[in-house]
């Protein structure tokens, strides 16, 4: 692996089985679907996907629905395993996929950041040492100490963002960031995200607001079909991008 | 290896979901944590109840003999129930966050645990109200048996849980399981109070069998457990959890895809 990159992905394959998942008695024996490879095809989701991330360097993954792209996030985190190809990592890695899984309902905020860190791998000492720069970030004030339950999904989400911006990662995974909390909020993320680059943290958007992309991004990859489509420059891919969807 | 020592990085995980699991589990119920014994020891107390009043069996000190099995029976079947259902119901985390999977039958296991250490601990102070005698030094092997059985059960959890998501019945099937299992372990009577040579077989084959037996020797017979107890003990424990890792790490890759 190159010392100065931070992924290295080299001709990743992923396919699904269709209606994975435990079947039932009577589906095995009035339909007999249990192992037919009709009932259960398989799904090329990605198809020979090799590319590399730099240390310090914020790359943006784009393409329509359904092209792969989140697969590809789940592939960089460890959540899923390649079918061939391989994937090595330098760094500790956070992944914000889905902000607030883990969270619990009917405890306080305070508890509920306490959880998550440990779920992201950091003790409880660094959490203490860090609490107050997650609580100034999220914004939550005097509602940290009020179960989660009664939060707004704003303030559910911007706290589970302050989290997992808080852990120290060397690499951030992030599945389309805008939808987090109002605009002043969405632009401190943005701020944040940039600071974080400049201290050599390495992040990998998946995003369809092309808009951002081009702002945010070192370099953009467009993904179509499981396969690399177009690589390099934000600017050029973007546009691409968009005369190929004919918006 | 390498999958022991991320295990290691992620203990604040464990000790936070032990301690979610514990603490989140009753909250917004008046009693609260208190939930966490009641249960157990309404079970105690209508086991007592049935056996002391209604069938009579001739066990001295009959409540303690109880009471004794009981504790660490509850630990294991409490922690099968939940346990083998513990990837699906967890199924909302797995898909969405990375952290090694072995951390959630860990969790629950722990903190299953500590509910039959404050078990343990109301165990005693009715054997010391009662008047029944204990050893001291038989009970410095509470630790032995108790590591003992936490293995045996962890390595169920991994075997069970993991199937479980691909066979959902599995976490059914455990709970009719331990509906039954509970009569065919020496809880309610003694291990040779029968002469029926089917029950007998069944009694030497059930591994918990020995693990009871461990418990009443060490809390009611209050000697130091028996080399052959330990050692079927020992060897039960170290056959489930290598079979349990072994099966969960060859399946564990595929949780996040088939939930």
């Amino acid at each position: 692996m190159d010392k100065d990159n931070a992924i290295e992905v080299t001709s990743v394959s992923k396919s699904f089985r269709i209606n994975a998942g435990p079947t039932s008695l009577k589906d095995m024996i009035v339909y007999r679907k249990a192992h037919s490879k009709k009932y259960h095809p398989k799904r090329k989701v990605l198809d020979d996907v090799s590319f590399s991330v730099k240390k310090g360097e914020v790359i943006g993954i784009i393409g329509r629905n359904g092209s792969g792209k989140s697969t590809m996030l789940k592939l960089l985190s460890g959540i899923l395993r390649p079918d061939t190809g391989s994937i090595d990592v330098d760094g500790k890695i956070s992944c914000l996929i889905e902000l607030g899984a883990g969270f619990h309902p009917d405890m306080t905020g305070r508890e509920n950041v306490y959880i998550n860190s440990s779920i992201f791998g950091v003790d409880k000492k660094t959490t203490e040492e860090r609490f107050q720069q997650i609580l100034d970030f999220s914004e939550i004030g005097g509602y940290i100490d009020e179960r989660v339950r009664n939060y707004s999904s704003g303030m559910y989400l911007r706290l589970a963002f302050s989290v997992a911006i808080n852990v120290d990662a060397d690499i951030l995974l992030i599945d389309e960031i805008l939808a987090v909390g109002d605009i002043n909020f969405s632009k401190k993320c943005l701020d944040k995200l940039r600071d974080l680059k400049a201290h050599g943290v390495s992040i990998v958007i998946v995003t369809h607001a092309v808009d951002m992309a081009k702002e945010m991004c070192d370099r953009v990859i467009w993904i179509e079909g499981g396969q690399i489509k177009a690589e390099g420059d934000p600017e050029e891919v973007c546009n691409q991008y968009v005369e190929f969807m004919g918006v | 290896m390498s999958n022991l020592s991320e295990l290691t990085q992620y203990r604040c995980m464990i000790k936070s979901l032990v301690r979610r699991d514990l603490r989140g589990r009753y909250k917004g119920s008046l009693l609260g944590f208190l939930w966490n014994f009641i249960t157990p020891f309404m079970q105690m107390a209508v086991y007592i109840l049935v056996f002391s009043t209604i069938f009579r069996v001739g066990i001295e000190d009959y409540a303690i003999y109880l009471i004794v099995g009981l504790t660490p029976w509850i630990l294991f079947s409490d922690s099968m129930t939940e346990g083998s259902g513990v990837m699906v119901a967890n199924c909302e985390l797995l898909k969405k966050i990375y952290f090694p999977r072995a951390v959630l039958p860990m969790a629950l296991l722990l903190s299953k645990t500590v509910n039959f250490i404050i078990m343990l601990g109301i165990v005693l102070i009715i054997a010391v109200a009662l008047g029944h005698p204990l050893n001291a030094e038989a009970l410095l092997f509470i630790p032995v048996a108790l590591l003992l059985l936490m293995c045996f059960i962890l390595g169920l959890l991994l075997f069970l849980s993991s199937l479980n998501v691909f066979l959902r019945d599995i976490q059914y099937i455990t709970t009719v399981v331990m509906l039954v299992l509970v009569w065919l372990t020496p809880i309610m009577y003694l291990w040779d109070s029968f002469d029926n040579g089917l029950l007998t077989f069944i009694l030497d084959i059930n591994p918990l069998s020995y693990f009871v037996e461990l418990f009443h020797q060490i809390l009611y017979w209050g000697e130091i457990p028996d080399l052959y107890y330990l050692g079927i003990c020992t060897l039960a424990a170290f056959v489930s959890l290598g079979v349990g890792a072994f099966v969960f790490n060859k399946l564990q890759y595929k949780f996040a895809e088939v939930l």
